[in-house]
This record gives C-alpha cells, structure tokens and sequence, in this order.
C-alpha cells in the first residue's frame, strides 16, 4: 500500500522534544484560512508551478520507505527526540499509518503528532495506542464560527481534547495568533475559558506567519492578507494566559 | 597611501582604513619592496644567520606603553628572502622557550657549522632581549619592573609565572612572524599554560581577574598586526589556538583556561586569533555548548576537530601516541604534532577535476560501454595526475633554517637544521579540491548517460568542451539539481570512499628524502583558483567558475544529512590532512536551539565526522554588508580555514558565500 505525502523533514527543532524527524501527511480535513501549508489540504497530487518549472506537491511512498527514510537520523535523536507527524491532519491517515506507528514503536522511538483533533473520536483513540506527544491546536471554539470559517465541529474537538486528557499522555496547545480570527474578542475569551481548566498543559503561542506565501503562488492561490497580530495584541494575550495561571511559552515557527 | 598602517611603528592595525576591493595585500607587497630595500642591500650579501643577526641588532624596538606585554614587528627588517621551500603553516615548540632560558640552550662545544649558527641565533636573540630591556628602562612604561624582570629571566632560566609565560610565547611568535614564517599557529596554550596559572593562583602570586585580563592583553596583542600576518587574503594569518582534547586513556581534558579563551575571543568579537576545540564524545557537555554559543555569535571560532577519528588515524600513520594525542593543526585544519614537527602540510592542492577534464578530452569515449569502466578510467587519470604531484613534492627544495630549529624539537639534539630533516616529523600533506563537483558529475554521468541514456557521452563531452553552448537548458537544470555529494545516499558514500581510497593506494609507497610519507585530505583553500582555467563540468558548473567548498551541501535536506555522509566516510590511512565540514548557520538558529545543538554535534563526533566549522551569517546581512561596507565593518565569516572581516574580502569570495547562505536559506535553486 502506498499513500501520499508532501515531505519528510529531518532535523526539525520546533516539532516536539528533541530533535526530530517530520513526516507531512497530504490531506487535511479543514480549512483555516490563514493555513501555512496549503499545499497539504488536498488529499490528492497537485501540480504547481515555480519559476524553477513545475512539479507535484505529493509523492507516492509505502510504509517501508518511509520508515527507511526517517531511520536515517535515529542516531541525533537522542533519549527525548523522535518522529513527528504533521501534515494536513496527520490523524485523518490512521488507516494507512497504523503499521508504521507500530513498527516504529516497536524500537522504542517516539512519537509525536500535530492535529487539528477535528477528526472523528475513534481515531483519536487508535492513536492513543501508539502517539507519545501530541500537538493540539487551539483555533476557533464558537460552534458557528468553527463551521463557517474552518469547516470543523467544535464539539467533536471538545469531546476529542477531553478524551486526550483523561488519557494522561503528554500534550501541548499550540494556539496560533490572529487578531481578526483566533484573538477576536469573543473567540479570545472563549480560548481563555478553555484552556483554563486545564493548568497542567502547557501552551505554545505564535503569530501567524507569510512562510506559506510562495506555496499559495505556486497552486494559483492567494494568500489572506489580513492574518497579522500587532505586538501588543500578542503580549496582551501571553500575559492573559499566564494570570490565570498557564504555563505558556512563545515560540518563532 | 597615508591611511596604510605600518607595522615597524607599532599600534593597532585596525588603524588601517579599511579597503572594500582587497587590494590590501597587494599594497602590503609594495611596503614590503620599499621599505625593505634599505635592508636588502645588506641581505643580500650576506648568509641567512648574518641577516638575522643584523636584523636584531637593528630592528626598531617598539614598546606599546598601553600594554603590559612587549610584543613588536619592524617590517623593515623582515626577513623575507627565499632560498627554497619556505617553512611555515606550523606551530612553534614553545614550550623550549618556557623551560629554557636562552643561554641554556646554547651548544656548550659549537663544532659543527649547524651548532655553529645555532648558537649565533640565540646570540642574536638575546641581543633583541638586551635592547629591550634597555628600551624599557629607558622609557616609562606600564609595569616597567615586571617587564625587566621577565626579559631578563629570558636570557638564563626557565619561565616561572603565568604572566611571564605569556610574555615568552609571544617572544617567540614574534620572533617566528619577524622572521617571516608564515602562517605562525599557537598551539594547545590552555594545557601549557595551566601549570602557570594553577601555581600563581595557589600560591597567591595573582589572582583569577588578573590573569584572565592578561590572558585578554594576549589575544588582543596578536590580533594586531592582523594585515602583515594575513597571506593569501585578509584574515589568513594561521593564528589558530589549540583547546581541549583526548588523553591516552581518551578521557577528555581541559582546563579553566579552555573556557576562559572561549569567552574572551566570544567577547573580543575579533577574527583573530582563532579557536580549535579537540573533542570527542565524552566532551562535557557545558564546554560544547558553550563553544557553540561563542560561535553562534558569528565570531568564526572555535571550529570542531574529532579526536575520536583523528587521533587513531594519526597513530596508524606512524605518530607517537603521546604526540598524536597532542596534535595541532596547521593555520585551517592538518593536524601536525606541535613544536615536533616541519610537516608541510599544503604543499600543492590536487584538483580531482583534472583527471576528468583529462579524461574527456583524451580519452576514447566509445570504449567505455560501463559506468564501472567510465569510473575505472577516471581513476587511471587521477593516478597521472598523482604522479605529478609527487614529482613536485620529490623537486621542492628546502630552505636552511636554523631559526626555527632552535623551536622545534629534535634538531637541537639531533644537531640538525630542520631543512636537513632534523624534526621529529617530516611528512608532506597535500589538500585537494573539487572532489564534491567531481562526485556529482560522475553520478550525473550514470544517470543521464548510463542508466536514461537522455545523453551520449560525446554529448557530454561538448557540452563541457564548449561550456554548454547551446546548450543552456541543459546547464541549469543540472545545476539545479540536489546535489549528490554530501548527502547519505549509500552510492555516494561508496563513490567518494572509493576515490579517497583510490588516492591513497597511489600516494600510500611515496616517501621523502628524510622518510617523511605523504597525506591528503577533502578541504582545501584553492576552490576559486583552481578553477580558473577549468572547463565547464557535468554538475552544472560553468567554465572558470569556482568549485565546492570542502565537505559541504546547501542543497542537502538537512545538517544530518551532511553529518551522516561525513562520519560515513574513511579517514585512516593517509586521508587525514584535514576534512572540514562547511555549514551555513543562520543567526538565532544556534542560541535558539543550543540544547539540541549540543545533541546534534555531539551525536556527530560519535558517529566520527573529522572536523567541522560553521559560517553563522544570514544572507540578508551579508548582501547588505556587500552593498555598504561601512555599516558592517565588524563583520566576520569563515572563509575556507580561516575567519575574517567580511569587508576585507574580495568580491569573488564575498558572492560564493552570499549564494551558499541563500541556498541554505531556500532562498535559491
């Protein structure tokens, strides 16, 4: 069985502990607006166009081949570094993952995903046997809103993030900063609520970022111009989620 | 012409106003012709132990009353004559100086002409030593008292302080740089300086900010003079200090002074001098990190040398254990044996391009119906082409030195000059060059001749003989390719051990006339030069245009990629003249992730890279420096062995590491 993907990236500083190895899953089950990696949503091959000529964003790989690839920088690793899976919604390719997890975990390395958690409980669940350190994004929370503007079932997240935590397995939030959406006032406060009941998670904040731009061009799309988040914004809300009491962090992706 | 510094005065060389065209040192080399002309006359009539001795009778004693040590060169006096192949590109013994006083060192029976002119040059120094103590008490410097007493300790006994060590070994770097020797190297000063400082410390003769200011006046005192030590561009000096490294039993040991030399060059933020730090896996991890620290502020030091993979190379080869543990580097990366040994270590650079070129040119393509056949060829070329460099090694003659005899061991007690083969070593080492681009257009010759047939080999051939006329479509895409060499592909790993290996088996029976053998490595600080009058090769590279640098990659997926490749790599033999790995780092990238940094090149020594040195710039700041020097006169990157302000570059070197930094950025094919 061979499935899609967009890239495997080696040393990875920013995607979990340690130093890591990123595997980007094509295919994604929403659309945030503001998405630095565009040319993951697809599930399907997309041709672009680079002023270096053309290509695919997705190239076909089997299970072996994948893991042959990430093999390669075990050594760097380390007793905390490991595999990242991203994407797209690394989640949504459980099916097709499940033999690598298996394998990978059998050598004791470990795992990490980042997700969305918009996909259904009984994934989140499978990857529980396997996933040692999960990523959790925290976008947009009112029920409409998410509908409209992800095309996400904020309920479904909800129940998701509760069946993470019971879990005990180790998670961070990673909450991406825009004043027009994620901080938008109502959205804000929402986020606040949130992650209040859950002190012991620590929290990654970040602004948004134009790194995707190029990609948007080279599938004919367009950017969001207005994704950005003024300093104070920024700080205003670092420190909202340190008086009640979170462990945050700022991290430059 | 006002705006030159000249160095027979004194003073800080960053005096200088700085030039953007490099047209520094060709400036210099008028100095050196007029200024040396006076002395000349006298020179040239006389043997080389009667110019010295008429330098030191004359040289201008210079004494900077800012500073506390006494350190000065008089260009005038230079004594730049040569007769033979020039020692240089080595380190001093300056340990002989800080266990002897001049006088002990003197024949006490003269019989031969060597024991002769050795002692006549230790006349000669102790004659510079005699001026400068009258210099000093004749004028009213800083810690007049010390200085004399240092001086006069110079002339019959052993040094015995911390701060008078140092005073000795700039003595003899002087003396070496005053003499002309090139590329004069420092040795592992935070182990033969620590039994100084340990006793001064102990027995209260200083105290812990005293010494590491002195230690501050050290590196700032050798940091002048910057423009006359440069060679071959600004920056070039081989001022390298040698820190940490493994025992015999491989534990690792440094000292306190190992860190203080980290943080003092980390502060000076000057590229001179420059730090190697010996490691090996069982470095603690604080000094690593804050080695990687200190060069994540851009300073160009300390570059990273494996002792895990060196030290056993160097024993194979013939090396002492005690001294093979104890191993320099010539002014970039050959290790050579300190004080111990004239080993040449660049004696000429072998251009693996050659061979290709050769073969393109002479050979019948037609017969080669293999790719097997097409490498077994190239390396029947690669063997003439090694023949040749060995009959240029077997012609070079050697210049009669008994100056730098009297600082390296075993010529006093062998009673022989070092040109005479009086060193305990007397190897000869070349460094090569194109080996990446050679990779990459062999490997492009097997995909796109053997296994697509897309091009006949005659094809090739023209593409290269005319430098792709018409052909361009052809050159771009190659060139945009990702690159072969330097990644972890298993067939390139065994192409490049092949062709080392083949290299060895073709230099591995040559020996010198003092029995010296011959050593190469994958670095060389010929990439542009040797390229010049090139033609076009099949990775893309265009006519003229300069090759790779070292063991580098900006196309690679990752550092680990180019890590994996390196530490794959056979070392042993004769394949350890130096094999620096060339990141481009950007800024931040370090400080933001030292930690796993420290994981990253830790896992690297264990899996046996050779050496490694990094340019931590990014390409922004360097095409602004490009564009107005002024505004970044402070700015410092690595050039091929060496650290240097940007500014001083010419503006060949400044595009190749603009173009790598944009590479690595992603910002270009």
């Amino acid at each position: 069985m061979e499935h899609l993907l967009s890239n495997i990236q080696r040393m990875c500083m920013q995607d979990g502990p340690g130093i890591r190895t990123t595997v980007f899953m094509k295919g994604c089950g929403i659309h945030c607006p503001w998405c630095s990696n565009p040319e993951n949503l697809s599930f399907e091959a997309e041709e672009y166009t680079r002023s270096d000529g053309k290509g695919v964003y997705g190239s076909s790989y089997s299970i072996d081949e994948i893991y042959q690839e990430i093999i390669k920088d075990r050594d760097y690793w380390g007793s905390d570094g490991g595999v990242t899976f991203s994407g797209g919604e690394a989640l949504m390719h459980m099916d097709f993952l499940r033999e690598l997890f298996q394998r990978l975990k059998d050598q004791e390395i470990h795992l990490a995903v980042e997700t969305s958690l918009f996909v259904p409980e009984e994934l989140v669940k499978q990857a529980l046997e396997y996933i040692d350190f999960f990523y959790v994004d925290v976008k947009i929370l009112n029920v409409e809103k998410c509908r409209i503007l992800l095309g996400g079932d904020s309920m479904l997240y909800r129940r998701n993030v509760d069946t993470l935590i019971h879990s005990g397995k180790r998670i961070c939030f990673r909450i991406p900063c825009s004043e027009r959406y994620t901080l938008q006032e109502d959205n804000k406060k929402l986020i606040l609520e949130f992650v209040r009941q859950y002190q012991q998670i620590s929290i990654e904040i970040f602004k948004l970022h134009r790194m995707g731009e190029s990609k948007y061009q080279s599938l004919g799309k367009r950017m969001i111009e207005d994704y950005g988040c003024a300093d104070t914004v920024f700080m205003e809300f670092f420190e909202n989620l340190k008086q009640q009491g979170n462990q945050v962090s700022v991290i430059r992706l | 012409m006002k705006d030159i510094y000249i160095p027979s005065l004194g003073g800080d060389v960053r005096l200088h106003k700085k030039k953007q065209d490099g047209s520094l040192l060709r400036e210099r080399e008028n100095y050196k012709k007029i200024y040396a002309k006076e002395f000349s006359d006298i020179y040239n009539e006389s043997t080389l132990v009667e110019g010295f001795i008429c330098m030191c009778q004359n040289q201008r004693i210079y004494i900077d009353k800012n500073w506390q040590f006494v350190y000065f060169i008089d260009y005038v006096y230079a004594l730049d004559k040569i007769r033979g192949y020039r020692f240089g590109n080595l380190t001093p013994s300056y340990e002989i100086l800080l266990s002897h006083g001049l006088s002990e060192l003197k024949y006490s029976n003269p019989d031969t002409p060597f024991c002769s002119d050795y002692n006549k040059i230790i006349d000669g120094m102790e004659c510079i030593v005699e001026r400068i103590i009258k210099e000093i008490r004749c004028g009213n410097t800083k810690k007049s008292e010390d200085k004399i007493r240092w001086f006069e300790n110079l002339k019959i006994r052993p040094a015995e302080h911390f701060a008078e060590a140092l005073q000795r070994i700039l003595f003899v770097n002087q003396i070496m740089w005053q003499t002309d020797h090139y590329l004069t190297g420092l040795g592992s000063l935070d182990q033969l300086l620590y039994p100084y400082y340990e006793q001064d410390l102990r027995t209260g003769h200083t105290d812990e900010k005293t010494a590491k200011e002195q230690l501050k006046e050290f590196l700032q005192i050798l940091h002048q003079y910057y423009w006359y030590k440069s060679s071959m561009l600004m920056g070039d000096t081989g001022q390298i200090i040698i820190l940490g490294g493994s025992d015999k039993e491989e534990n690792y040991r440094y000292t306190v002074l190992t860190e203080q030399f980290l943080d003092l060059v980390q502060e000076l933020q000057l590229p001179d001098p420059k730090l190697l730090l010996r490691v090996n896996d069982r470095i603690p991890e604080k000094l690593l990190k804050k080695a990687l620290l200190c060069m994540g502020t851009g300073v160009g030091s300390p570059i990273f040398s494996n002792d895990n993979v060196i030290i056993p190379a160097l024993k194979k080869f013939g090396i002492k254990e005690e001294d093979a543990c104890s191993y320099a580097v010539s002014a970039c990366w050959e290790p050579l044996i300190a004080g111990k040994s004239v080993s040449l270590n660049n004696m000429t650079t072998l251009n693996y391009m050659r061979p290709l070129e050769n073969l393109f040119r002479r050979e019948r393509l037609a017969r080669l119906g293999t790719f097997d056949e097409f490498i077994e060829c190239y390396i029947i070329y690669l063997k003439r082409n090694l023949n040749a460099v060995k009959r240029i090694l077997t012609n070079a003659r050697f210049q009669y030195d008994p100056i730098l005899s009297v600082f390296i061991e075993g010529c006093r007690e062998k009673q022989k000059d070092v040109s005479w083969g009086g060193a305990e070593y007397f190897h000869a080492g070349i460094t090569s060059v194109a080996l990446g681009n050679v990779i990459d257009a062999l490997l492009n010759i097997k995909e796109y001749v053997y296994e697509r047939k897309k091009y006949s080999l005659t094809e090739v051939r023209k593409m290269i003989l005319t430098n792709y006329a018409g052909r361009e479509k052809d050159q771009k895409a190659l060139k945009s390719k990702k690159r072969y060499f330097g990644t972890d592909k298993e067939e390139v790993i065994q192409l490049t051990q092949k062709i080392m290996n083949a290299t060895t088996r073709f230099t591995k029976d040559y020996r010198n006339e003092y029995g010296g053998k011959l050593k190469f490595g994958l670095s060389a600080p010929t990439y542009i030069d040797a390229a010049v009058d090139m033609y076009a090769s099949f990775d893309g590279r265009k006519y003229g245009d300069p090759f790779a640098v070292h063991i580098s990659n900006e196309t690679a997926d990752s550092y680990t990629e180019i890590l994996n490749f390196a530490s794959a790599l056979d070392y042993g033999d004769n394949r350890f003249n130096g094999n620096v790995i060339d990141f481009m780092v950007a800024p931040d990238f370090i400080q933001n992730n030292v930690d796993k940094f420290v994981t990253l090149i830790k896992t690297a020594i264990k899996k046996g890279i050779f050496q490694l040195q990094m340019n931590v710039v990014s390409s922004e700041t360097l095409i602004c420096a490009k564009k107005n020097p002024d505004a970044f006169p402070n700015l410092i990157v690595r050039v091929w062995g060496f650290s240097a302000f940007f500014i001083d570059l010419p503006d060949e070197y400044k595009d190749i590491l603009i173009s790598r930094a944009l590479k690595n950025e992603g910002k270009e094919g």
